[in-house]
């Protein structure tokens, strides 16, 4: 492809310019000339030229209308216009219809020429690349999400036979002397799994388009609670919402970051503190959902709160309690994406609590 | 509460048809389990036609090898009516991916979608919901 030359086009009703023409660029170019502009189109169809090099004034057809005919039917073709008068509405259509590169005055100068060929065969050479580079990016990304397909079930997939022995065990009575080496291997997979889990969905998170859909905040916000409440069964939850809970936005991204701020704040809970609590509550308008959510948990120190939202960060109080270090980076990641707003604050063995904003993308 | 099925499980791992069929034993639900490691060997069975070697029920996973739990599907699709309606199929999966999700669920034949490993009581729960126990 590269050592091709490359084929140049020009279109002109005098006999003497097309020769000249092909005798000054032949050593450089593949050089195709026509004396109207039905040859050059006859001559486009059966060759595939990219550069194309019109005269302004011909027979029957001006060289703006022939370059339009041309952008229509080639747009991936590079333009240019050969005109002897510097008539700026000339210069206008052929920018508007022609969709030129470049003009050349007439007469030309051959120097002149030959840069602005040149130029338009670079534009032509980047396109191109640019082209094949999409196409290999589309590849690449094609093979990616099959690769992370086929690891998400081939890792996830004995995982989950481990976790179904384990919980075959505590169904038979025989096996409860084992009790706690079970609880303890049932602790460790799972937390292999969830980290699995979260790994998928940072990759998904980072690419899907996302769609805007209709979510119920009550339903999606209770779902994550029910499956999560077993972790801690003594945490009092207080869920509230005002307004219609019905909002639209992205669900897989919503999901996202209940899941994990709620997880977190069950997680994160002071063991010494009597009546441990997780409060909801969220005020929903047409433009958006206001969420507070706040726990009475450890709490996180001033130092770490500006890092908190840092992939892999953990803070030095949190080293004995199960993570990743991924979920709140992708809660920052997911609200960035449907275009909203979180804040934190918190204060160490008092609370902490999180502000966001979720657009309601109602669109009627 | 009072009914016992028949059910076919079919997955390509062995040990995890070990654990579903142990699973169901414990649910105490089954008058008999039938296990296929090749979703193609069941769907012979099937094909025989004879309403008695059909089951109330099958178990199926979505990633096997040869067949997948959706190619199954598709056969299945084919078998006459009449045994197909007295036949409920609920999908199990360990791929968390969506498109698994979607695909399944928007099959009428498809009961429900559950990930492994099958969490009995959601089993029990669903199989009384639907009268098929």
């Amino acid at each position: 492809m590269v050592s091709e030359k490359v084929k140049i086009l020009y279109v002109d009703d005098e006999e003497n310019n097309l020769i000249a023409f092909r005798a000054n660029f032949k050593r450089e170019y593949e050089v195709y000339t026509a004396i109207s502009a039905e040859i050059a189109l006859s001559l486009l169809e059966s060759n595939s030229i990219y550069i194309i090099i019109s005269d302004e004034r011909m027979p029957h057809i001006t060289g703006v209308e022939f370059l339009e005919k041309v952008a229509k039917l080639y747009p991936d073709t590079v333009r240019l216009l050969i005109t002897g008068h510097s008539d700026i509405d000339i210069v206008i259509q052929a920018i508007n219809r022609g969709q030129v590169s470049k003009f050349i005055h007439k007469p030309w100068d051959w120097e002149k020429l030959e840069i602005s060929i040149d130029h338009c065969v670079t534009i032509y050479k980047s396109r191109t690349e640019l082209k094949l580079k999409n196409e290999e990016l589309q590849k690449t990304n094609d093979e990616l999400n099959k690769f992370v397909y086929s690891v998400s079930h081939d890792l996830r997939s004995p995982l989950t036979s481990i976790l179904g022995l384990i919980n075959l065990t505590k169904l038979k009575p025989e096996l409860r002397v084992a009790d706690t080496y079970f609880d303890m291997i049932e602790n460790r997979v799972m937390t292999l799994d969830n980290s699995v889990k979260k790994i998928i969905d940072y990759y998904k998170n980072a690419r899907s388009e996302g769609r805007i859909e209709e979510v119920n905040l009550n339903s999606i916000i209770t779902e994550i609670w029910n499956n999560l409440k077993n972790e801690n069964k003594t945490i009092n939850f207080e869920f509230v919402i005002n307004g219609n809970p019905v909002i639209f936005s992205d669900i897989f991204r919503l999901q996202i970051i209940f899941e994990n701020l709620i997880s977190n704040a069950i997680k994160y809970q002071n063991p010494s503190e009597k009546k441990q609590t997780i409060k909801i509550n969220i005020d929903v308008t047409d433009k958006n959902a206001r969420v507070l959510l706040s726990d009475n948990g450890i709490g996180i120190s001033d130092e770490y709160l500006k890092s908190i939202f840092n992939l892999f960060f953990r803070t030095n109080n949190s080293s004995d309690i199960e993570g990743s270090g991924i979920g709140l980076y992708l809660v920052k990641d997911a609200i960035d994406k449907i275009g909203g707003k979180i804040e934190v604050s918190s204060k160490v063995m008092v609370g902490t609590s999180f502000d966001l904003t979720i657009p309601n993308r109602i669109t009627l | 509460m009072s009914k016992r099925i028949k059910i076919m499980l079919i997955d390509d791992n062995k040990i995890d048809l070990f654990i579903n069929n142990q699973f169901i034993t414990q649910m105490n639900i089954a008058d008999a389990i039938i296990e296929y490691p090749v979703a193609v060997e069941a769907l012979n069975i099937l094909q025989e036609n004879d309403a008695s070697k059909w089951p109330d029920l099958i178990l199926c996973d979505i990633h096997m090898p040869v067949m997948s739990g959706f190619k199954f599907l598709e056969e299945y699709a084919l078998l006459p009516e009449s045994l197909r309606k007295n036949c409920n199929i609920i999908m199990i999966s360990s791929s968390l991916d969506e498109r698994d999700r979607v695909k399944a669920l928007e099959n009428p034949m498809v009961l429900a979608l559950l990930e492994k490993p099958i969490n009995v009581a959601e089993l029990k729960r669903l199989l009384e919901k639907e009268n098929l126990i």
